[in-house]
């Protein structure tokens, strides 16, 4: 599999309005995202996420540095506020975005995606009455249109109930099933730990880390615990910094005649991760 | 072409379920049938005054409909951010400015073919109407508009719709007002002054090139070389202000 997206040393000052002062946005960004994974993009409130999104879909002009990204044919995005044209309907407002493509996406491909969404009975009322959650699926039904082989996504979950939080991340995993490649920023961890393969964690328009989340947890494990049993079902319970040191304590467990009933690897949750490695970071 | 147009219809469609697109049309309708009762208190020349009147509605309601809308179209758009949907599927920015600018250009000559139509009605029969006159006015009336819709789309791109509002109708007023700086620039002792308002006068747009309202009233001739020089300086003032406009907004950040 090779790159969809390649950001190398991405730049952007934004200028205060009266003094012209820049205010850096991004300093010097890089990243890969592989084809193929659904890679999560973290980071606190201004880190730099929406405008490295944007920069990449060219609402934004980048100041310096470069990167490499599909065409917009095979591009679907979805942003962080999904305000839509509230004098349209659902259909019309997916009928219009799928005019916009070389290859215009069929009717019946439009029905089916509103389907797909679970809004077959609000297909033809007006935008601006549907709830967040429902703007959120048209939204994303929208990004959809083209079958992208890139999905974007700009903290798709935000805003949203926790049943609205289950479908989007169905949708989403479906999405990514039928080939597509997903790239959502968001500042919930949560979200990155149920379904992410990878991360790209930035602080302060840097990149912090990009990483397999799993590798990421098993590289800040914070100790080991290992529990047992005499034959009276005593329970003893310790932990231990070093893997040395839990090897010497289940030797001597088994030389007590003790039984091990309970070994585990003392992992701390992302969010635990993310601000140590927010406040390493800080500390540079 | 094709994103163009779809770009254009989405935009009348807009307008058209907008409010405020029919309280202009009423306050238009208002004002060309307040013409025929106005022409009816003077004691000559009634029917001329209502055919003017109703011509100067017409003219007011389209060109306000441009200056209005126009200096919001593409700030609504950035503002509720629909532009970040839409800008990132394969639409250049060129083409959605042109698409926003056919779109009420459509809706700017339907508002202008109904309230025609109404002082048609009106003025049928006046001894000096003619048709032809009465469409080339309308014409007239179309390019006008449609200038200050590229006017205010132009400051709509970079300023916030009160300031694009205020430098539309200031290039309208100014507009109007070059035959009169011609005028007097030449008569002018002052030199500055001579020499600025004649300059000023002969490079800026001459609005009074769109009026053919009073041939209307006095049944005169139009040449048709009057025509062609307003729609030649009409093209050019339009694909300048469209040019310009679509070069400023290519550089926007949307933040």
């Amino acid at each position: 599999m090779g790159k969809i997206i390649e950001v190398l040393d991405l730049k952007k000052n934004f200028k205060t309005p009266l003094t012209r002062k820049p205010v850096p946005a991004l300093k010097g960004l890089s990243f890969n995202i592989e084809e193929g994974s659904i890679v999560g993009f973290l980071g606190a409130n201004g880190a730099g996420k929406t405008t490295t999104l944007k920069i990449l879909l060219g609402l934004v002009k980048k100041d310096a540095g470069s990167f490499k990204i599909p065409n917009k044919e095979q591009i679907g995005f979805l942003t962080e506020r999904p305000y839509f044209y509230e004098y349209l309907s659902g259909f019309e407002f997916l009928e219009f975005c799928a005019k916009l493509f070389k290859n215009v996406p069929t009717t019946a491909k439009i029905n089916s995606l509103i389907e797909e969404v679970g809004l077959t009975q609000a297909a033809y009322r007006p935008l601006r009455n549907y709830s967040k959650g429902m703007l959120q699926r048209i939204g994303l039904a929208q990004a959809l249109l083209n079958e992208p082989k890139l999905l974007i996504l700009d903290e798709p979950m935000s805003g949203l109930d926790p049943d609205g939080r289950a479908h989007m991340m169905e949708l989403i995993q479906k999405a990514h099933k039928n080939g597509a490649t997903v790239f959502f920023s968001t500042h919930l961890i949560s979200d990155i730990e149920t379904f992410c393969t990878e991360v790209v964690i930035i602080h302060h328009g840097k990149l912090v880390i990009q990483s397999k989340v799993t590798d990421l947890l098993s590289r800040h494990t914070k100790g080991f615990y290992l529990e047992t049993r005499d034959g009276k079902n005593n329970y003893f319970e310790k932990t231990f910094a070093t893997e040395a040191e839990l090897q010497g304590a289940i030797d001597h467990a088994r030389n007590q005649k003790l039984l091990i009933s309970k070994v585990q690897t003392l992992r701390p949750n992302l969010q635990e991760v993310f601000i140590e490695m927010k406040n390493a970071s800080d500390q540079l | 072409m094709k994103k163009i147009v779809n770009v254009s219809k989405n935009t009348f469609k807009e307008i058209i379920r907008d409010r405020i697109l029919y309280a202009l049309i009423f306050f238009a309708i208002f004002l060309v049938i307040l013409s025929y009762f106005l022409g009816q208190l003077s004691f000559a020349e009634q029917e001329r005054i209502v055919a003017d009147m109703g011509l100067m509605a017409i003219h007011i309601g389209c060109c306000l409909l441009a200056i209005f809308l126009g200096s919001t179209l593409v700030w609504k758009e950035i503002e509720k951010q629909t532009v970040l949907t839409l800008l990132s599927k394969p639409l250049s920015r060129g083409e959605f400015l042109i698409g926003k600018f056919l779109g009420l250009s459509t809706v700017m000559t339907l508002m202008n073919i109904i309230l025609s139509f109404i002082l048609f009605l009106l003025c049928f029969g006046f001894p000096f109407f003619t048709l032809d006159n009465f469409i080339i006015s309308q014409v007239g009336v179309l390019m006008e508009s449609m200038f200050l819709l590229a006017v205010s789309l132009f400051f709509g791109v970079f300023c916030r719709p009160i300031l694009a509002t205020l430098f539309a109708i200031s290039i309208w007023m100014l507009g109007h007002g070059m035959n009169d700086l011609r005028y007097f620039s030449e008569k002018s002792k002052n030199l500055v002054f001579n020499k600025f308002g004649t300059l000023f006068s002969t490079y800026f747009i001459n609005l009074e090139r769109f009026n053919f309202r009073e041939a209307v009233i006095y049944k005169d001739n139009i040449a048709a070389s009057t025509v062609t020089q307003s729609v030649v300086l009409w093209v050019c003032w339009l694909a300048v202000l469209l040019f310009f406009g679509q070069r400023i907004f290519n550089k926007r950040d949307f933040v």
